[in-house]
């Protein structure tokens, strides 16, 4: 089975599970541990983006469906575990830009930054409103957004810096 | 793969995605309790990294505060160092203007005491260490100074003005050698010719050396020259000299005004009053 979503890793012969593995648990482990220490004690609320979004990106466009899945339950899980509350939000969000990438990578080109960097954008936003209508639902949402919209502008401008050492790591030719 | 076998691989993703998901869920519903089993093994597998990755960002954070205060203690130690100076100079300022007040009240004191019309002035230049002892003083015939008239300072007679221009006038001081004021020592009011010798000092010339006159007598103006007024301070004797041989004793006498250091004075705006009959010798000639 060909998979859409993994364009140039799956016209290769063999997949490079190892360097999987290595972006699945290291790579992913720092860019959390990076968000979780450095990132959530910005001082600006707009400043907190998630990174992770960033990575989960890369992976729905780099590794396997499955695998891209099962990294998003496990990582949204780990980050829903740290926060203790609104369970279920990082891991969904995960999950709908996986699905997004699927929706859209047939009509759009999945290698341009451009796109990736718009799907972090959409990933984080979607995850704000959904954070909003949870927390605080109803007409109190619109500073909520406001931040929402600052976060997805401030995940955009660093998410080329998650993304970038992805292919890298993957061992990838045209990065 | 057999088509059965990957739909029983699509419905066992799709039934342990469901389950996970609705096990995430569900936690939202639960009653704050204990971790379970899968939670406390998330965080005790990543709290120690989460916990030694946090500290060594504290100790980042605790560095970079550190180097940021340090730089601002230094960019406060400039300003301050900056602060400093510009408090000195403006000390300084003020002490100038302290003292100049403090001159030009007793200036003040002593111009009331005159009675007298005067006119204050600075000295612009000061040629006591050239070939004459003179100073060039800012004001002139605008301001009402003509030749002649006496200049003055708190502590005694500078000298008289020797040139008038339209703002300035030149003044030839005590110490001059063509200086001539006549005075008298106070205590017994033994007359003589103050004049100038190019020194810091002067001399009282044509007393005779029977008259008494000792150290520290002081020397004031006469009055009979017609330019300065009588009881004007000149100076303090400071040596005596007496030569049997010689008509005159030589007596050195210090003026009351540090000249060196002069910078305001008063003009005495008093004509001269010469004795008439020099006036008409001057006419005749």
């Amino acid at each position: 089975m060909k998979s859409v979503g993994v364009g140039r890793l799956s016209e290769r012969e063999e997949r490079p599970w190892g360097r999987f593995l290595v972006v699945f648990f290291g790579y992913s482990l720092l860019i959390y541990v990076i968000g979780a220490v450095f990132v959530f004690r910005l001082p600006w609320m707009f400043t907190r983006v998630d990174l992770m979004m960033a990575v989960c990106v890369e992976v729905a466009g780099r590794f396997p469906l499955w695998l891209s899945i099962l990294w998003c339950f496990l990582w949204g899980y780990v980050s829903d575990v740290f926060q203790g509350r609104l369970w279920g939000l990082h891991a969904a969000a995960y999950l709908m830009v996986v699905y997004f990438h699927r929706l859209w990578s047939a009509k759009m080109d999945v290698w341009s930054l451009w796109y990736r960097v718009l799907l972090v954008g959409v990933g984080t936003t979607l995850q704000g409103v959904a954070a909003a209508m949870i927390v605080v639902g109803g007409f109190e949402m619109t500073g909520f957004l406001i931040t929402t919209v600052g976060l997805a502008l401030f995940a955009m401008m660093l998410s080329p810096f998650v993304m970038t050492p992805i292919p890298w790591i993957l061992g990838e030719k045209n990065r | 793969m057999p088509d059965w076998l990957r739909r029983v691989r699509l419905v066992a993703v799709v039934v342990v995605m469901g389950g996970a998901m609705l096990y995430v869920l569900s936690l939202n519903f639960r009653p704050p309790a204990q971790m379970d089993m899968l939670q406390r093994t998330v965080v005790e597998t990543l709290g120690p990294l989460l916990h030694v990755s946090r500290k060594a960002a504290q100790s980042v954070e605790k560095w970079v505060l550190g180097y940021a205060s340090l730089r601002h203690v230094q960019e406060e130690n400039e300003l301050l160092k900056k602060q400093r100076a510009f408090l000195e100079s403006e000390l300084v300022r003020y002490q100038e203007a302290f003292l100049e007040n403090q001159r030009l009240r007793r200036l003040l004191d002593f111009r009331d005491s005159l009675q007298v019309e005067t006119v204050a002035a600075e000295v612009v230049v000061q040629n006591a260490a050239g070939w004459s002892r003179t100073i060039i003083v800012n004001k002139g015939l605008r301001d009402g100074v003509q030749t002649d008239m006496p200049v003055v300072g708190d502590e005694g007679v500078v000298g008289y003005v020797l040139d008038v221009s339209e703002r300035y006038a030149r003044v030839l001081l005590l110490t001059d050698r063509d200086s001539a004021v006549d005075a008298l020592v106070q205590r017994n009011r033994v007359r003589g010719i103050l004049g100038g010798s190019d020194t810091d000092t002067c001399e009282l010339r044509y007393v005779r050396s029977n008259q008494d006159v000792r150290p520290g007598d002081l020397v004031v103006t006469s009055g009979k020259d017609g330019i300065f007024p009588e009881g004007l301070r000149l100076g303090v004797v400071k040596q005596v000299t007496k030569d049997p041989s010689a008509l005159f004793q030589q007596i050195v006498v210090v003026p009351t005004v540090q000249l060196s250091v002069l910078q305001e004075v008063l003009i005495l705006k008093s004509l001269p009053n010469f004795p008439s009959q020099w006036l008409e010798g001057t006419a005749k000639e």
